[in-house]
């Protein structure tokens, strides 16, 4: 069930209603059942795989809380972690390692090979899997208590607003919401509500348009020249951050009408002066994530230069196989990696000091060309096509496929989200989003109604980062 | 505080309503006269009031050349193909014209191969439709042949009239109904153009589409319409000809209404300079065609 779905918003309204009038004691049964429904929606079978991830994670999490034995604890948190990883390995990575090793035998001719699996990706793998991960480590680390309610377990890692698409919140967050008493409260529903508008207008107004340019220059690379890849390119950096940061908003608003907070996901990533500041910026929980259960436990920058540049490296490169199985993802992440290093390297990066204005733009457009660039590998349907356009995207003296419709369309809604984004930027606390709702922000959040109305795409289909 | 966020909460709905409701009125108002693109042409079709209509889909507009059927018939003649379309708009606009009493005395009807053919596509085109929703009764018609489009969505004007200001933007509201939609091709057909239009051995026939044929029909009878159908050049055989045909024919004969089959014309059939992909001639191809089909126009004539 998509949230651009009219299905939804009738789901929506329908649990919404139940949710309220029914006891707080029984809230957790209407949220649980509806989010196990919402994830049917995309396919039966994979709610066993849900159910057993979440079963292992919590069983494990009791054993190692019971146990004071070092040992035994670790035990646990392997078999927790071994199976969850398992699960995400199997169904998302087995396919891609085979041909890999497939093709890699084909060179020494050799007679065996690993056959190819035929299922679909189960929606959100990724994400709850993360969900489950961290709660074990924390719950390893001493750092939470375990949840012996397993309903409310079950309903921390399918939380339907942000099961399928994140942000991937931590337990220490959004269990103990779960215990909470929410009442109907007019703030939280007009904060979620201008949230849930800003999500869609980034996806309908300006995501979906612009990828009805992106998908025909990207899915017919080889009829494209210079001008429409730069275009392209140009274009699909705004596409996929109103794709994806319109998603995390709507999940964010959609929980908030319920009375719960989910972490903020986006914070204007392309005003960002360093590729670190970006990584601040774009995909938070993720980020943040990757930084908590994978980079400091590899030491972090607590150790020798070398290893710290190499944990760098390699924190980036999981995070982009994290994306996809598929080599684009892994080069999109050693991209950043790259950058990372280059950027520590040279000192450029690190806590913001006060910039000029000449430099935060200067700062900016550099960080946007990095970032635009490694958008190549994330969206190029292979690696082939991928080191192709990137091979002919500077001869831009070449005929730009034009696409008027979606320039006068794309363009109104790019204009519109960078005005929004430099409002918030200068507030520097979202406050048109999280403040109360004075007469000026509720004309311009009417105005955004009206706009994802009028020249919103309808048919867009799904979000870029069900697929992960 | 309550206050405030009451007053703020109804200004919200007001500007929603106000500039839902002003877009309505200017829709309603101009949508007709738009002069560009897509709409353009629905709207001509529906204003011209020339003898002969030609429907259809892309192969129509393409296909038939007017000049040449008002020069051999002495009736006027406008090509009302619409690329992308088929059977549910070409009755939308025949029962819209007739609505407004533009009846033409004759209507050229180009079947192609895949009109009766099922295909989710049909349906989500008549998303394009939806500005005429509530100005056109046989558009809303069809419209809601979509189960899709829910009602909800339908109530807002600005909705009904999403992805349209484009259109109002190039529009020269001025300007005077000229052209006879008659599209030409020029190029010719090559490796790159030629893209084989494939069907499935058990393609199963969508019945919206066979009453929706059957309803044209019997419009232009009660209408006393002259209709002509026919299935206009292929550049090769295309698949499930046979059935296709005989279906039509079929339908054609039990309500007695002429019906051609100009699919393998041997005066273009598998040559190449006369086509510019497998399903569309280029203009030397339909003039050829066009040529051949007033023959069986000028019977009227007398």
């Amino acid at each position: 069930m998509l949230f651009n779905s009219i299905h939804f918003l009738y789901f929506y309204i329908i649990v919404l209603v139940i949710y309220f009038i029914t006891s707080y004691k029984y809230r957790w049964i209407i949220l649980l059942l509806s989010s196990y429904y919402f994830y049917m929606n995309w396919n039966v079978n994979y709610v066993f795989l849900i159910l057993f991830t979440t079963i292992i994670s919590y069983v494990t999490a009791i054993k190692i809380e019971n146990s004071s034995n070092a040992t035994t604890r670790k035990m646990y948190l392997m078999i927790s972690i071994v199976t969850s990883l398992g699960v995400l390995f199997f169904y998302k990575y087995f396919n891609f390692f085979g041909s890999s090793i497939n093709s890699l035998i084909s060179y020494i001719d050799a007679d065996v090979k690993i056959p190819y699996l035929n299922f679909l990706l189960p929606v959100g793998i990724s994400f709850y899997t993360f969900q489950t991960l961290s709660y074990s480590i924390d719950v390893f680390n001493n750092k939470i208590k375990t949840e012996r309610h397993f309903g409310i377990y079950a309903l921390y890692v399918s939380f339907f607003p942000q099961l399928v698409a994140g942000p991937i919140e931590r337990s220490t967050r959004l269990l103990p919401q779960f215990r909470e008493r929410h009442k109907i409260n007019l703030d939280d529903f007009v904060i979620g509500l201008k949230w849930v508008i800003l999500g869609f207008f980034m996806k309908l107004v300006v995501a979906d348009r612009l990828s009805l340019y992106v998908d025909s220059v990207y899915n017919n690379v080889y009829e494209h020249t210079g001008a429409s890849f730069l275009m392209a390119t140009f274009l699909f950096a705004f596409q996929i951050f109103g794709d994806f940061a319109g998603y995390s908003s709507i999940a964010i608003g959609v929980a908030r009408i319920m009375g719960y907070k989910l972490m903020t996901n986006f914070n204007r990533p392309y005003f960002a002066s360093s590729i670190s500041d970006f990584w601040r910026r774009w995909h938070i929980s993720l980020s943040t994530w990757f930084r908590d259960y994978f980079y400091i436990p590899m030491g972090g920058s607590k150790v020798k230069v070398s290893r710290w540049y190499l944990n760098l490296f390699l924190t980036f490169l999981v995070s982009g196989l994290w994306h996809g199985a598929n080599w684009t993802f892994v080069v999109w992440g050693a991209l950043h990696g790259i950058y990372i290093m280059a950027e520590n390297f040279f000192k450029l990066g690190g806590k913001e000091r006060a910039l000029s204005f000449f430099e935060r733009v200067l700062r900016g457009f550099i960080v946007f060309v990095l970032a635009d660039f490694a958008w190549i590998f994330f969206r190029a349907n292979n690696i082939n096509e991928a080191f192709y356009i990137v091979k002919h995207i500077l001869n831009i003296n070449t005929s730009l496929f034009l696409e008027s419709r979606v320039f006068f369309y794309g363009f109104i809604g790019l204009i519109i989200l960078l005005i929004n984004d430099i409002i918030i930027e200068k507030s520097h606390n979202s406050s048109i989003l999280n403040n109360k709702l004075t007469m000026k922000v509720a004309a311009y959040f009417a105005f955004l109604v009206c706009l994802i109305l009028f020249i919103g795409v309808f048919n867009g289909g799904q979000f870029i980062y069900f697929q992960f | 505080m309550k206050k405030n966020n009451l007053k703020s909460s109804i200004l919200f709905i007001s500007i929603i309503i106000i500039i839902d409701i002003t877009v309505g009125v200017v829709g309603n108002k101009y949508f007709k006269y738009i002069s560009f693109g897509f709409y353009s042409n629905v709207n001509n079709s529906i204003k011209t009031e020339a003898e002969i209509l030609i429907l259809g889909s892309s192969r129509a507009m393409h296909h038939y050349n007017p000049e040449i059927i008002h020069k051999e018939t002495g009736f006027s003649c406008y090509n009302g193909g619409t690329g992308g379309y088929g059977i549910f708009l070409d009755y939308a606009v025949l029962a819209e014209k007739i609505r407004q009493n533009k009846i033409p005395k004759m209507v050229i009807l180009d079947i192609s191969p895949h009109t009766l053919v099922i295909s989710e596509n049909s349906y989500s085109k008549l998303e394009k439709l939806l500005p005429y929703y509530k100005q056109y009764p046989s558009f809303k018609e069809v419209i809601t042949l979509n189960p899709n489009f829910s009602k909800l969505s339908l109530m807002s004007n600005l909705y009904i009239y999403n992805s349209t200001l484009y259109d109002f933007i190039k529009s020269d509201f001025n300007q005077e109904f000229k052209g006879n939609g008659y599209i030409p091709i020029n190029d010719e057909l090559n490796e790159q153009t030629f893209s084989h239009f494939y069907l499935k051995e058990n393609e199963n026939f969508d019945e919206n589409k066979r009453n929706y044929l059957i309803k044209i029909i019997n419009v232009c009878k009660e209408n006393n319409i002259k209709l002509i159908a026919a299935v206009s050049p292929n550049y090769k055989k295309f698949d499930l000809k046979n059935r296709i045909i005989n279906e039509l024919g079929e339908i054609f004969k039990e309500y007695e209404s002429d019906f051609y089959d100009y699919s393998d014309f041997d005066e273009v059939y598998n040559k190449s300079n006369y086509f510019r992909d497998q399903l569309h001639m280029n203009s030397l191809g339909s003039n050829k065609f066009t040529n051949a089909i007033v023959n069986k126009l000028k019977p009227t004539n007398n």
